[in-house]
């Protein structure tokens, strides 16, 4: 028995049927007890009735949908948020490479004392073809290897 | 679908602004499936803007097409399996957008004003979910067009380019999944 009063029987009746048949119309014998049976009945109701609920809230969702077209934008959890979230994954992890590059720099025999290296400027060398992009320094001893994650777009 | 024909054909005659305004009326619609196609709100964005892109640059064909919605439809499809295909694990996409879609939904859908309401939206979020979620694509697709949207399941079954026995058989794995938890809901 659930919740709306029916055996499992029935229920399984209900769970195949055609909309039409929910809805008590033609000649059927699901469609006949749907009309005749209280039970059915409410049970055809409920299920017709949040399926179009279902089908308002994903079509409020849908005309709702912030595109160019529209000039509307979403709140909080945008697109715009994951991606700034993407950059700042980006950022940490060009930031975490970068310290290590430095790290081994200065674990290097042939490193100079970190407290007087010069200012290091870098290049970087990306390419779409390779998951990896490397970052020279204008130090031929050092070099940042960065390896591209998937979960990054 | 008239009005898109004759909104077309303006469009085709370079009226900017009956272009816009057939694109405009066709977002919601492309949006909707690429939605329930990928079961990501932001690919659906994507794909939403691909299948746009196209139906811009179909403008002269557009008007002629014997079934718009089949043809629309269609192309919706595809450029959804398409970024899928790019995209990869289909587990990733769900997860990302069963964490995406209670904060997003909650945002763009009415405000409930009052707690019974509260509770009912809660519970269409939740099917929600669960058809995003546990439904195959063809699944998810066959409950949306048939049992949401009201066309009959052999248009839906030609919409999806499916024989009516197939698209029959995933419907009824989707009705069953999803009316199972109606039921147990408090009628």
């Amino acid at each position: 028995m659930n919740r709306c009063g029916l055996n499992e029987a029935d229920a399984a009746l209900l769970l195949e049927a055609d909309l039409h048949e929910l809805r008590g119309k033609g000649e059927s014998a699901l469609a006949m007890r749907i009309r005749n049976e209280p039970n059915m009945s409410r049970a055809a109701q409920h299920i017709i009735a949040r399926l179009g609920a279902i089908n308002t809230l994903i079509s409020t969702t849908a005309e709702a949908s912030p595109l160019a077209t529209t000039g509307r934008t979403r709140p909080a959890s945008s697109r715009h948020a994951v991606r700034v979230r993407r950059v700042m994954l980006v950022a940490g992890g060009l930031a975490a490479a970068a310290l290590a590059g430095i790290i081994l720099y200065r674990g290097s025999p042939r490193s100079a004392p970190i407290i007087s290296s010069p200012p290091l400027t870098a290049t970087l060398n990306a390419s779409s073809t390779r998951p990896f992009a490397v970052l020279s320094t204008d130090n031929p001893d050092i070099a940042v290897v960065w390896l591209f994650s998937k979960e990054i777009k | 679908m008239d009005e898109l024909r004759v909104l077309a054909q303006r469009a085709q005659a370079r009226d900017s602004a009956a272009a816009e305004e057939l694109l405009t009326r066709l977002r919601p619609l492309v949006y909707r499936w690429a939605w329930i196609q990928t079961a990501d709100r932001d690919d659906a964005e994507d794909v939403t803007q691909a299948v746009l892109l196209r139906v811009h640059r179909s403008l002269a064909g557009f008007e002629r097409r014997a079934s718009l919605t089949t043809w629309l439809f269609q192309v919706t499809r595809h450029a959804s399996i398409e970024l899928q295909r790019r995209r990869g694990s289909w587990d990733r996409l769900r997860q990302r957008w069963s964490q995406q879609f209670s904060d997003e939904v909650r945002i763009d859908a009415w405000p409930a004003p009052t707690n019974e309401e509260a509770a009912s939206h809660e519970r269409t979020i939740a099917i929600i979910r669960t058809i995003m979620t546990r439904l195959t694509q063809k699944q998810r697709t066959a409950l949306d067009l048939v049992d949401l949207q009201g066309y009959e399941p052999f248009e839906a079954a030609q919409m999806v380019d499916m024989n009516a026995a197939t698209f029959r058989t995933h419907l009824l794995r989707a009705r069953r999944v999803v009316r199972r938890e109606l039921l147990q809901e408090e009628a």
